[in-house]
């Protein structure tokens, strides 16, 4: 063969091993879903509980045509520099609308779809999180909405300002959020707390007082299964946020594994500080409450509070930033339920507390790398801390107002006659425990 | 509608998907529209009769 052949299938074996990579990324992504659904339902009583399976089963399937039909094309228009107008004349843009030849089946772009796929993983990821927090009375049409909004709107845009190479939160600000905690668990837990605030809790939930009643879930150990689940799909997650080496192929053949932002990183890094995260949230939810759930979201918020650096981390640092998270979710669930919000699975406090410790932690101890490219600012506490107000606001205030104009129209909250009937009764034509008295 | 295919030969070929590089690719591209916007129209009924049946 002559160097040139020899090239052709080196470039080629490269591009297949690497689509191949976000293929099964994609794949494994998708046990985030299986856990959640089964977390979700668990945590329903049973009266509500496959009202709670068709919520995740729709959020899944509503992110996949929306982020083709305007997702995608929203990541590459904030992903110049524009804070507020998207660029319709990035090169990118420009190449990803719906109807373009980029995507679809392209023999010249073998790429582009398992790209894609994957970004719609996360986009269903990030409205999963979300959807935990308000089972038991929200309306699935407005479920639908709020989650294409949070799925394929809101996080998508966060993605183009920090988690990019040229959004402005990293050019501008040095913003560095590898594994996404602020980009997709700040804005998914505060994209929550903003509707929580409308939708109202549950029937039952707080007494004339202000004091809570527990509405235990019917099945704790579909619960926690699921959330063991969820850290399968956690692996593909995080395995998706890296740049893998052959993507660059026929330009810089040693770079090895990136991060989004360009930066030099490994497998192994993330290998490291997500098990150590994930051991040490588990750990720490432990000592505070030797509860199984706790436990579980400990696990989830623990890889949260290290997500933001995974790829720099020492070890050891990820195992205490995991611990620290695991001790501060009940602390912050409490102090949430505390405030007349019902939050159901505690979203806002494992995935909004987490994350903004995750990237604010990184802003205090990893300062002083330098930047992925020259020109950029490297890490420092007022640029994680911009990024972490604007990832706050960007998650707050779409899914506040978009639930309060859902409420005005009276499609946002089950009546509370139903909720006591049940949702299953009433909409779902399948029993769900057919042999089995439903619950009253 | 028949005759989608955009190439006629696979050598040199690009895009391959049903109607690329024409105006079908807008119809498809609007139906997937009306299809996502159907759904939750549905839902809103279905939720407002069991309301008046069971609210």
């Amino acid at each position: 063969m002559s160097p040139e052949e020899v090239l052709a299938v080196v470039n080629a074996t490269a591009n297949a091993s690497m689509e191949a990579y976000y293929w099964w990324c994609t794949a494994i992504m998708v046990c985030i879903h299986a856990g959640f659904m089964m977390y979700e339902m668990g945590v329903s009583r049973a009266r509500n509980v496959l009202a709670s399976g068709v919520k995740n089963i729709l959020a899944f399937a509503f992110m996949i045509p929306t982020f083709f039909l305007f997702g995608w094309w929203l990541y590459w228009a904030y992903g110049t520099g524009n804070i507020f107008i998207p660029d319709a004349s990035a090169e990118f843009a420009q190449y990803y609308v719906p109807w373009s030849d980029g995507m679809g089946p392209n023999l010249q772009d073998g790429a582009s779809g398992v790209f894609w796929a994957a970004f719609v993983l996360f986009s269903a990821t990030t409205a999963s999180i979300v959807s935990g927090s308000v089972i038991e009375r929200i309306r699935m049409s407005s479920w639908i909405i709020l989650a294409v909004l949070v799925g394929s709107v809101v996080w998508i845009i966060g993605a183009g300002w920090g988690w990019s190479a040229g959004g402005w939160l990293v050019t501008q600000w040095g913003y560095h959020d590898v594994g996404a905690a602020g980009v997709v668990h700040v804005i998914s837990g505060f994209f929550a707390l903003g509707i929580l605030i409308n939708l109202g809790p549950r029937v039952g939930r707080f007494n004339a007082d202000g004091s809570a009643n527990d509405l235990a879930g019917h099945n704790a150990p579909l619960t926690i299964a699921g959330l063991m689940i969820i850290i399968i799909g956690f692996f593909g997650f995080l395995g998706g946020c890296l740049i893998y080496p052959a993507a660059m192929a026929g330009s810089a053949a040693d770079a090895g594994w990136l991060t989004i932002y360009g930066s030099p990183a490994t497998l192994s890094s993330f290998a490291f500080n997500t098990l150590m995260s994930f051991g040490g949230g588990i750990i720490g939810a432990y000592l505070i409450t030797k509860d199984p759930f706790w436990m579980m979201s400990g696990a989830l918020g623990g890889i949260f509070c290290a997500a933001s650096g995974l790829d720099l981390w020492y070890p050891g640092t990820a195992f205490a930033l995991g611990f620290l998270g695991g001790v501060v979710i009940p602390y912050s669930h409490k102090l949430i339920t505390s405030w007349g919000i019902d939050d159901a699975v505690g979203a806002v406090s494992v995935h909004g507390t987490c994350g903004l410790i995750g990237v604010m932690a990184t802003g205090i101890l990893l300062g002083g790398y330098p930047p992925p490219v020259e020109g950029i600012p490297a890490i420092t506490f007022t640029g994680q801390l911009v990024g972490a107000i604007a990832m706050v606001l960007l998650g707050f205030i779409p899914g506040y107002v978009v639930s309060w104009i859902l409420k005005q129209c009276g499609i946002l909250r089950v009546s509370d006659a139903i909720q006591n009937y049940g949702i299953d009764n009433a909409e779902i034509a399948t029993p769900s425990y057919p042999e089995f008295q439903r619950s009253q | 509608m028949f005759n989608s295919s955009p190439i006629e030969s696979w050598e040199g070929a690009a895009a391959i998907f049903n109607s690329a590089g024409s105006t079908g690719v807008w119809i498809w591209f609007l139906i997937t529209i009306v299809l996502c916007i159907i759904p939750v129209i549905a839902a809103i009924r279905h939720e407002s009769k069991a309301e008046k049946e069971h609210g």
